[in-house]
């Protein structure tokens, strides 16, 4: 249960690069870069104002390297879903 | 179920500064050991090396005689309750609980616990300093790991939640042990079975105010 605390904190930077990314190019590369350099940018972000919380989730068992690996994983996965949503959505229409 | 924690030469330089050397320390479930020292000392560096956050130069720790991993030690031998609050602040104390302690028993062990129940509605961010750190103790105490080091959980709050602190470590030395670090050398020496003081990053045993002093952790006594 701990690790959505911490996969709703990054994905919340995450998603607004993806926002601020899509403003100024187009969908897909917006999902792109949030899959890949979106998350760096939200571990940063995160270091940068929560570092000190990583002891908190080391105590529940949980490793900085363990949690962000995961949250990656499902913030990817969750890109990857849009894109194949839209691709769907285009060939539809 | 007793265990026992045995760190052995651990040995710790940043560049050619030697921060620990021959630091040993043991500690057995039901124990408390006092670490004291003053600042600088290496006390904190220790607890860090000892939580698998500080790689130390050398390091020789064993759990019930088998060596331990320490980048592993979180997973169920070692917690860790640094000098800083640590906690997410943006949740109520009642969803934190709950979202760490899924089972209702250690909810209310938490919850229950003496000045504990008129913050459970509150978020962590508008809790004071001492009710911060007072709640971290108790999350950290009821952690799953067998062995919790205390960084300064004296240090910040007031002289009745000292109490509950010392209380709650009594009770839950029956099952666990513990290393606790803080300047408030009296309340360390309260809850101790033994004290070690820490000198120019060597531990050395104390049991005595006289110890302290001829240890330098303490100025003499003037006539």
């Amino acid at each position: 249960m701990i690790f959505y605390k911490y996969l709703l904190d990054i994905t919340r930077f995450n998603v607004l690069f993806f926002v601020l990314v899509w403003l100024i190019s187009t969908l897909n590369i917006a999902l792109g870069l949030s899959a890949t350099l979106g998350m760096f940018v939200s571990l940063g972000v995160f270091h940068y104002f929560q570092e000190i919380e990583y002891y908190f989730y080391r105590n529940a068992g949980w490793s900085k390297w363990a949690l962000f690996s995961r949250a990656w994983i499902i913030n990817a996965a969750l890109c990857f879903i849009i894109y194949l949503l839209r691709v769907c959505f285009t060939i539809w229409r | 179920m007793f265990h026992h924690l045995e760190i052995d030469a651990v040995e710790f330089r940043v560049r050619r500064k030697i921060i620990l050397k021959e630091v040993k320390l043991e500690c057995r479930t039901g124990q408390v050991i006092g670490l004291l020292g003053r600042n600088g000392s290496g006390k904190s560096t220790l607890l860090k090396i000892l939580f698998g956050i500080q790689r130390p130069t050398m390091a020789h720790v064993r759990l019930d005689g088998a060596l331990l991993e320490l980048r592993q030690a979180h997973r169920h031998a070692i917690a860790y309750s640094p000098q800083d609050i640590t906690l997410p602040k943006d949740i109520t104390v009642s969803s934190l609980v709950q979202l760490v302690y899924e089972d209702a028993l250690s909810q209310d062990r938490i919850l229950g616990t003496a000045g504990m129940y008129k913050l459970v509605t509150k978020k962590i961010r508008h809790l004071s300093l001492g009710e911060q750190k007072y709640l971290q103790f108790l999350m950290t105490i009821h952690s799953f790991q067998h062995f919790i080091l205390l960084d300064e959980p004296f240090s910040m709050v007031d002289p009745l939640q000292k109490e509950n602190i010392k209380a709650v470590i009594q009770e839950m030395r029956a099952t666990k042990g513990f290393i606790v670090t803080d300047h408030y050398y009296r309340d360390v020496n309260d809850v101790s079975d033994n004290l070690i003081v820490m000198d120019m990053g060597v531990t050395r045993a104390a049991s005595t105010t006289a110890d302290l002093v001829r240890l330098g952790y303490l100025p003499p006594r003037k006539p």
